[in-house]
């Protein structure tokens, strides 16, 4: 097996498996930054069966080639993560039942669970709903928290973050992430699997890794390699920048149609070219969190300046950075725009005809250009058993009753709201926009830094603004009423300023502004653990 | 509206059809207008004022960020993250190297998945005397195997809960009973679109009880086949276990004494999970399947030339009709695991002598 040379960082020195030394037996240099992460954990773990099924990789072959593939580290969320632990636990009884040392029982990798799961909205539209809530939240899950809790201690390499931090993925790109670790001297690339599908929005930072079953991510704390096949590895070639008024979502709603069209189910997909460059962190952690909706595996942008960048913003320590910067570069994994790896297949896409978009009404891959978005909405009514041009509530009530054998006001206001004013009238809906604790910390990063009615420990939920765009965390349902809602729900203290559409005068990120800070000072209590999570009308 | 990833039907909420996803500040655009037929470009969101008069421009967006977004920030969020606040610090969390499982908890319990373990591990054996717990068709997914929705008050999992204290308004989710394997194993095959055809034109977790011919729910035949010692096989059809990795789709066939499915194909995932909880995967030959085999599931089973895991094809006899299957156990390391009953048993024993 390979043996480690030496990478020199400022005054440290590590050991590192070094790919380019596999060149003379292999052609190392056009495998994609994805299948080179692999080939380093095989080259440290594997055995040379591994080696060779990844450096030798055909990259138009149907995979068949089976390696151990051995991730530094788990992350879990509590929904899965609490049985995993709880079969640790478990597996303590048993070790002491049998004779043994219970304390051999531990993760054998870091598992870092986020409680980010567990917490439902129960109430809403009251004044009372945000204390009810967090009174809620506690009572149905304080088993499961003393469970953790104990687990925190009891175990080593096992770490939870406290529900009201952030959503799992949010907490593993600005935290947990390691991008290159180092353990016992030894530097290698930062890869996981995580029990939760979305863990691949961490791909955008240049880490590999996946959802994964809980007894596949219990296998790999417990220091099992997981098998998995050598797969095809899609190459989406990005030119171009994205033109003026496209966001983040925008992006993903097309790269979504084009893969789902392209076929990447089973197949890593890598971002490459000279678009990437101009991407965002929050733009590629966009693309890597909807592989899923995509159906790959993984979506890859390999580290670049714009992923140092970040590390920086987020306040990872200078010699992380510059660990990462340097065994990158030293290990064939800095991404050059210029490279044309090979791939199984090649898609390409101009960032500049991305143009806004919604998707659905119930796929995400079905993309409609915001233009034609009435139209559109008024073609799946039909599908719905609603005829919007003879609206009256009657027709499009017993459509959804024919539709359902049940129905009713909510159903009609949620399927859409017909022209016809005493219709509407009667489709009233209370609308709410929900916003949960991930959405919480998007909100915090439009306040401005410097707003003298947000302290330090308030402001500090700041994220990079565009990752606004990132994940879902507005949850808007549309009544008819949803603008006043959505105006009142400063409450009463803002209600007196109550900002109204003027020309010039609000703009739509505003929005978000004029919405949390009265809605927080309503609240009072512990701000910052406990983020608001509805922002619905408040009466 | 939603700026969220998915919007699949009842993801947002069982009665929604249409769900859209959009980035936030077309979400925010929706709100304010309140409709969803709304014409953009020609239509205002109110009084003379226009999408495009309030849209932000990249500048006024990297402007916002620029103001609002400091590594300090961070470094004062994540510097004390796993402290949590003052509620959760305050919980008086139990001490020692073991948990001390609360007898009362409906939340978290000790799983039996070690009872009665032996210090060496065992053999992979041929299986004698099985009935069929369940026959599915194609296409079947974990979610059918194990849902994670809500826990309906009239199922097994629901009585338990109602045994056991629990209000239905606090029931909550198998996703979130996920640390009880009493709630879950109840729940395995509790799907309520869940189609056995042992009980044809049925939904839900119907079976019958072959040898009293009772129709049961899935729990309580599995329990009954459990007290007389008779093991289960499950019959499945093509792409059996697709759909999310979802560890109690495999732990859950265990605990209910399955101890082989046999199904045309399977999701590769789910198969390697099945493995690992100690099932026998077995797999229909080409072109088989059960009907062509002419099974009714009302045979009773036996498994042959299994060879400690080491057979590639066994010989399956149901009642006067034989057949022979795939183990799909891939590698020596799969083998392995079933020779443990699973990844967890194998794991401890190798600590246990490490």
């Amino acid at each position: 097996m390979a043996s480690p040379s030496k990478l020199t960082v400022g005054d440290r020195s590590y050991e590192i498996f070094r790919l380019d030394e596999l060149q003379a037996s292999y052609d190392i240099a056009r495998l994609p930054y994805t299948l080179r992460v692999l080939l380093e954990n095989v080259l440290r773990n594997g055995d040379e069966a591994d080696v060779e099924a990844v450096a030798r990789w055909d990259a138009k072959a149907e995979p068949s080639n089976e390696i151990s593939f051995s991730p530094s580290r788990v992350l879990l969320q509590d929904l899965t993560g609490v049985p995993a632990v709880v079969d640790l636990a478990a597996m303590r009884n048993a070790m002491a039942d049998l004779g043994g040392d219970p304390e051999k029982i531990n993760p054998l990798i870091p598992a870092e669970l986020v409680i980010d799961h567990s917490v439902q909205v129960d109430a809403f539209a009251s004044r009372v709903a945000f204390e009810r809530n967090v009174e809620l939240e506690m009572e149905r899950n304080r088993e499961r928290y003393l469970f953790l809790r104990w687990g925190q201690n009891a175990f080593t390499n096992f770490q939870v973050v406290p529900p009201g931090t952030g959503i799992c993925h949010q907490v593993n790109l600005e935290y947990l992430a390691r991008v290159v670790d180092d353990r016992d001297g030894v530097a290698f690339p930062d890869t996981l699997v995580g029990t939760d599908s979305h863990t691949t929005m961490v791909n955008g930072l240049g880490v590999l890794g996946w959802g994964a079953g809980g007894i596949e991510a219990e296998a790999a704390m417990l220091g099992q390699a997981l098998s998995m096949l050598v797969p095809q590895v899609v190459g989406l070639k990005l030119s171009g920048t994205l033109p003026e008024g496209a966001t983040a979502t925008d992006l993903v709603l097309t790269v979504t149609e084009i893969l789902r069209k392209t076929g990447v189910v089973g197949k890593f997909v890598e971002y490459f070219g000279e678009g990437v460059p101009a991407l965002s962190l929050a733009d590629r952690a966009t693309l890597g969190n909807m592989s899923p909706e995509y159906g790959a595996t993984c979506g890859f942008f390999p580290v670049d300046d714009v992923t140092l960048d970040y590390l920086r913003l987020t306040g990872r320590s200078p010699e992380r950075i510059a660990l990462i910067e340097a065994y990158c570069k030293e290990n064939l994994l800095w991404h050059d725009p210029r490279e044309h790896a090979t791939y199984s297949q090649v898609v390409e896409l101009d960032l500049g005809d991305v143009e806004p978009s919604l998707a659905g009404p119930r796929r995400p891959q079905d993309r409609v250009p915001l233009a034609a978005a009435k139209e559109s909405f008024l073609e799946t009514l039909g599908t719905f058993g609603v005829d919007y041009a003879n609206g009256t509530e009657e027709k499009a009530l017993a459509g959804r009753r024919g539709a359902r054998g049940g129905g009713g006001r909510r159903d009609g206001a949620l399927a859409g709201s017909p022209p016809d004013a005493c219709a509407r009238k009667r489709f009233r809906a209370r609308p709410r926009l929900c916003r949960d604790r991930g959405d919480h910390l998007v909100h915090e990063h439009v306040e401005p830094a410097g707003d003298g009615r947000r302290g330090p420990a308030r402001a500090q939920r700041a994220r990079e603004g565009a990752a606004a765009q990132a994940v879902g965390q507005v949850v808007a349902r549309a009544g008819v009423e949803g603008r006043d809602a959505l105006l009142r729900a400063g409450g009463p203290a803002a209600a007196a300023r109550r900002p109204r559409l003027q020309h010039g005068r609000l703009r739509l990120h505003d929005v978000h502004r004029q919405l949390g800070p009265a809605r927080g000072r309503d609240l009072g209590g512990d701000q910052r653990r406990r983020p608001r999570r509805l922002l619905g009308a408040l009466r | 509206m939603l700026s969220g990833n998915r919007n699949f039907e009842a993801r947002i909420h069982p009665e929604v059809k249409a769900n859209y996803l959009a980035s936030p500040p077309l979400v925010v655009a929706y709100s304010l207008a309140g409709r969803m037929d709304i014409d953009w470009e020609n239509e205002p969101i109110e009084g003379d004022v226009y999408l495009r008069d309030i849209w932000p421009s990249s500048q006024e967006i990297s402007d916002t960020i620029a103001q609002s977004v400091r590594a300090e920030q961070f470094a004062e969020t994540y510097s004390d993250v796993f402290s949590g606040d003052e509620q959760w610090r305050s919980l008086p969390v139990p001490e020692g190297e073991l948990f001390a499982w609360e007898p009362g908890s409906t939340y978290v319990r000790l799983p039996p998945y070690f009872e009665g373990m032996a210090h060496e591990p065992g053999t992979v054996s041929d299986i004698d005397g099985a009935r069929v717990l369940v026959w599915l068709g194609d296409s079947v997914t974990t979610d059918h195997i194990s849902p994670a929705g809500s826990i309906k008050p009239d199922s097994p999992a629901g009585t338990y809960l109602v045994d056991h204290g629990v209000e239905r308004k606090a029931f909550n989710s198998y996703g979130a009973r996920r640390g009880n394997h009493e709630v879950m194993v109840r729940g395995t095959f509790a799907n309520v679109r869940l189609r056995n055809k042992l009980v044809p034109g049925s939904e839900g977790t119907w079976t019958v009880h072959v040898p009293s011919g009772e129709e049961l729910t899935i729990y309580d035949a599995a329990k009954r086949y459990l007290a007389d010692g008779t093991p289960t096989v499950v019959l499945a059809g093509k792409e059996y276990g697709s759909g999310s990795s979802r560890d109690w789709a495999a732990k859950g066939p265990n605990l209910l004494g399955v101890r082989a499915v046999i199904a045309e194909s399977y999701e590769r995932i789910h198969r390697s999970n099945l493995l690992m909880m100690g099932v026998l995967p077995l797999q229909f030959l080409d072109g088989d399947t059960p009907e062509s085999l002419g099974l009714t599931g009302h045979e009773t089973f036996s498994i042959t030339g299994v060879d400690n895991g080491n057979a590639q094809e066994v010989t399956v006899r149901a009642d006067d009709k034989e057949f022979h299957a795939r183990v799909r156990l891939d590698t020596p390391r799969e083998r392995e695991y079933l020779r443990h009953g699973g990844i967890l048993p194998f794991v401890l024993r190798r600590l246990l002598a490490g």
